[in-house]
């Protein structure tokens, strides 16, 4: 999988969207609405990478300076 | 408190939201108790004219009158809303932006948005969609429909050609005809095109048209504020003064009647529009007195009026100065100065302040004897008392009781009385400005005569406060809850530790590391007399230890004065700043390293790595964080005080001697410089000649100033390790800089050696004359001594031109630090405004104000840094010396 420039910059090691029954649990753990989540735009260069798709949610792994490697979720939005 | 105030804070109401929009002409109307006629405000007899703008009917503001709308006196009566009618409509001008924005997307035939029926259907759908779940989204949508209604020309529903529209600051609008002429749109023009603009259309537009239409931005009625909110002010000579916003309604009733009456007499239309445009100037300059293109309306002493935004707007206005600044009672402010003899905890008052700050006690059985003899003391002696409250809640001011004595013969159980500040009381102490928690800490009163507040020179660091003219707050709690958390969570022992990284804040500095580095010295020994005297400004109760040599005399160590005051658990290796090659703690034997056996310090001298504040792996650390705050504090308290003391007995000063350096090392620094010097030299000779290449991404120019500059700023690098190497180990200045108690080597340097590279902006001196620094060189000078390079140094005295360089370079580095605070200052402030509803909430992980979610887990890896040892969960070093 090609992250390109997400994965220089930003370190990203990995991006996937999730299932949509893993991401209802994810919220649900959270006390969340959606909309609720950090935004990713569907025109970012990370979420075509991945194919995601607005309403999607995607799990994001990112290099940390303090905890090394990082686990974040993001909503897909429209634009 | 009595009953009917208790009941009064019992709320009947709850706001369950607030709805923002705008008035329509009829609300206004509806809501004015009386329409303002006329522009005269007082009769000859000074009673205010029926119809004018000080109307009783609109409530009255100062006392002994009735409002003629409710009845009642001024301070219940809250103020009624009036309205003037104006003769032709004005523009709001604070919506002529939104008026602009609707213009230009609607059809100014027929009124419809410049949409087809199909876009505008399938828009109206998304909105609906969006506005359940994405409301930010929603609102970009709404920018995107108004610039696609605002591309089109003709009106998709009539076929009406539009013209474009002009928009003027602030508040005139134009069309443009096809021949390209201006024609100007008067505000009934602009009023009739909004109105026919039909409500779903607005929707999409962003409007919610049952509480803000287009043309209520038209203003045809204004509402007149009751005098509550524009109170006149009756001088000591009898004069009434008005408010600003009084004037400025004048001015528009007058305006208006002249307008009315260059109408009913059919005045020519040039006049009729001047008289208009007139109108409309004063209506927007009520509003906002500091619009852009426009005059601004002025007082007649030549002073601006204000206006309506002005209240409102910036630092003194109503939101920054008067919400979210206020002022208190039980608060003192004054110069602070130092005093090394208090703990840290406390905080030196002046007995006037702490004769005018008083603390409610409530009498006990156990308390009224000492309150009875504060009572009878008075106001006027320390300490005693103020105020004194019946439990019937009356307050007796003592100044005007004759008779004391008695008044303290009936204090019983349920009266308070208001006693003056005395030792051991808790206040919150603060220091412009609060950038931090520790910026405001509590401490322990201590009444002392003088007139500033004393703190610690430990203290300073968290307030960032110098003793130069500094002034400080001091709030006094009033209550048993304040008091009780100023002491468990304020009081300065508990933020030894900083939040910003787990680190001490507080801790020895300058006199206090130098004293502790001559006390903990090798060649330290002390009398039984000089240890007395020691052991007693560390106000120890503690036998001393047994002396380390114990024939002829008994001497001690200062080691062991130090280890008498270090907990007795207490284990601990660290390099002190004189480490050299000594890898090994246990097989150095010089003081390199510091090793602490059992609260014995048995090896190595304290500096400002063991026991400085800020400092990562130190001793001092250690203590603050291993050990509870007072055990901290006290260890702090009396070491300090122990280093200081015994700094005093030994004497410590600098001289010319301390800065000695013998001949032979001047004829090494002299051939260091000339080396330095031939390389310039050599370097200009290969830029005029053009044999000198450019660095990449520089002109030569640059490449040439920047290679200079980087030889003659080594020169000082260069000169240091010289330095270093000649001077005395035991001179003053040299122990200073090394131990970190104050200066560095540089500045030795820069006393002994040369004051070397002059920099402005981190450049060579280049500015003065056109092709040269100063007159005393010749034209077209780019050598080291025209670029500001320092030759000779403070002792042997700078030349003039040299002296006019470092002048300059250091006011350089004034204007710069005046540059950084400002700017630093503000970007804290915008961020502490844009953060300050983020929080760690019980899961982990960071919210915004419980909507949304920023962070997964706090930091990523879940610390609170204040918690840690600098950053890190747990400190491996100092477990593993504890396992030992």
């Amino acid at each position: 999988m090609c992250l390109g420039v997400s994965r220089v910059s930003l370190g990203v090691k990995e991006a996937v969207v999730i299932p949509r029954e893993e991401a209802k649990e994810l919220l649900r753990r959270l006390r969340l609405r959606p909309w609720q989540l950090p935004w990713i735009r569907s025109s970012d260069p990370l979420a075509q990478a991945v194919g995601a798709k607005p309403g999607d949610v995607l799990k994001i792994v990112r290099e940390s300076p303090t905890a090394g490697e990082f686990v974040t979720y993001r909503l897909v939005v429209p634009g | 408190m009595s009953l009917r105030e208790e009941l009064d804070t019992i709320p009947r109401k709850v706001i369950k939201s607030i709805k923002f929009g705008v008035l329509s002409p009829e609300i206004i109307r509806k809501y004015s108790v009386m329409e303002v006629t006329t522009s005269e405000v007082y009769d000859e007899g000074g009673l205010p004219v029926r119809g004018g703008i000080a109307d009783r009917r609109l409530g009255v503001a100062e006392p002994g009158s009735r409002c003629e709308t409710c009845g009642q006196t001024h301070d219940v009566c809250p103020g009624h809303f009036g309205h003037i009618e104006l003769v032709k409509p004005v523009v709001h001008v604070e919506f002529a932006r939104v008026i602009y924005d609707v213009l230009r997307a609607t059809c100014p035939n027929c009124g419809r948005i410049m949409l087809r029926d199909e876009e505008a259907r399938r828009y109206r759908e998304r909105l609906t969609k969006l506005r359940g779940r994405w409301r930010l989204l929603a609102l970009n949508l709404h920018e995107k429909i108004r610039k696609k209604a605002s591309e089109r020309t003709t009106c998709p529903h009539c076929g009406y050609k539009r013209n474009k529209i002009r928009f003027e600051r602030p508040y005139y609008f134009y069309e443009e005809t096809e021949s390209g002429a201006l024609v100007k749109l008067d505000p009934e023009v602009l009023r009739d095109r909004l109105a026919k603009v039909p409500g779903e259309d607005l929707e999409l537009l962003g409007f919610n048209p049952s509480v803000a239409r287009p043309e209520w931005a038209i203003l045809k009625v204004l509402p007149v504020p009751p005098p509550h909110v524009r109170p006149s002010i009756q001088l000591e000579t009898g004069i009434r003064s008005e408010d600003d916003l009084t004037h400025k309604l004048v001015d528009i009733i007058r305006m208006n009647e002249k307008l009315k009456i260059a109408i009913e007499t059919g005045a020519p239309t040039n006049v009729v529009d001047n008289l208009w445009d007139l109108l409309q100037y004063h209506v927007a300059t009520y509003f906002d007195n500091e619009l852009p293109g426009i005059p601004v309306a002025k007082h007649r002493g030549g002073r601006p009026l204000k206006g309506i935004a002005q209240r409102l707007k910036g630092k003194e206005g109503r939101f920054r100065g008067s919400l979210s600044g206020k002022r208190v009672n039980f608060s003192a402010r004054t110069v602070i100065s130092p005093d090394p003899h208090i703990s840290i905890n406390e905080v030196g008052v002046p007995v006037d302040i702490a004769k005018v700050l008083t603390v409610p006690e409530r009498v006990t059985t156990w308390n009224v004897d000492v309150l009875r003899e504060y009572v009878i003391r008075g106001p006027e002696a320390w300490p005693g008392a103020n105020y004194v409250v019946t439990p019937e809640g009356r307050r007796i001011d003592l100044r005007y009781v004759k008779d004391r004595k008695t008044l303290a013969d009936r204090l019983a159980p349920g009266w308070v009385v208001e006693r003056h500040l005395r030792d051991g009381d808790i206040v919150l102490f603060n220091r412009q400005p609060s950038l931090h928690r520790v910026s405001m800490m509590g401490h322990l009163v201590k009444v002392l005569p003088g007139r500033t507040f004393r703190l610690h020179l430990a203290v300073c660091p968290p307030y960032n406060a110098d003793f130069d003219g500094d002034e400080m707050n001091l709030h006094v709690p009033q209550t048993e809850e304040a008091r009780a958390e100023a002491r468990t969570l304020m009081l300065v022992e508990k933020h030894i530790i900083t939040p910003r990284y787990g680190g001490a804040i507080i801790g020895a500095r300058q006199d206090y590391i130098i004293g502790a580095y001559l006390l903990s010295h090798k060649s330290t020994f002390l009398t039984k007399k000089e240890v007395a005297f020691l052991l007693g400004a560390g106000k120890s109760a503690e036998d001393p230890p047994e002396p380390a040599i114990l024939h002829p005399v008994e001497l001690w160590t200062g080691k062991q004065i130090i280890s008498h005051f270090l907990p007795k658990d207490l284990n601990w290796v660290q390099p002190t700043a004189f480490k050299s090659r000594c890898q090994d703690a246990y097989r150095c034997f010089g003081d390199e390293w510091i090793i602490v056996v059992n609260g014995n310090l048995v090896k190595g001298v304290l500096d400002k790595k063991s026991i400085g504040a800020e400092q990562v792996d130190s001793l001092w650390h250690r203590v603050a964080r291993d050990y509870p705050p007072e055990v901290a504090r006290q260890w702090l308290d009396s070491s300090l005080r122990l280093f200081l003391r015994f700094l005093d007995l030994r004497g410590f000063t600098f001289g010319m001697d301390s800065i000695y350096l013998p001949p032979e090392s001047y004829k090494e620094l002299d051939e260091l410089i000339e080396e330095s010097l031939k390389k310039a030299d050599e370097l200009i000779e290969e830029f005029r000649s053009g044999r000198l290449e450019a660095m990449p991404g520089f002109t030569v120019e640059e490449t040439f100033e920047n290679k200079v500059t980087e030889i003659m700023s080594r020169v000082r690098e260069d000169a240091a390790t010289v330095v270093e190497r000649y001077i005395r180990k035991d001179a003053e200045g040299y122990l200073m800089a090394k131990t970190g108690a104050r200066g560095s080597i540089v500045n030795i340097v820069q006393m002994v050696a040369t004051l070397g590279q002059q920099t402005i902006r981190g450049e060579r001196i280049r500015r003065g004359y056109r092709t040269r620094t100063l007159p005393h060189f010749s034209t077209g000078d780019i050598g080291p001594y025209a670029g500001g390079f320092v030759r000779r140094c403070f002792r042997c005295g700078l030349s003039p031109v040299e002296y006019f360089f470092h002048a300059a370079a250091g006011r350089d580095g004034l204007i710069d630090t005046a540059v950084r605070t400002a700017q630093s200052g503000y970007m804290q402030r915008r961020l502490i405004n844009a953060l300050q509803d983020a929080y760690t909430a019980y899961d982990g992980t960071v919210r915004f104000g419980g909507e949304t979610l920023l962070q997964m887990l706090y930091g990523e890896d879940g610390v609170d840094v204040s918690r840690s040892d600098h950053g890190k969960i747990a400190d491996i070093k100092s477990l593993k010396l504890w396992i030992r």
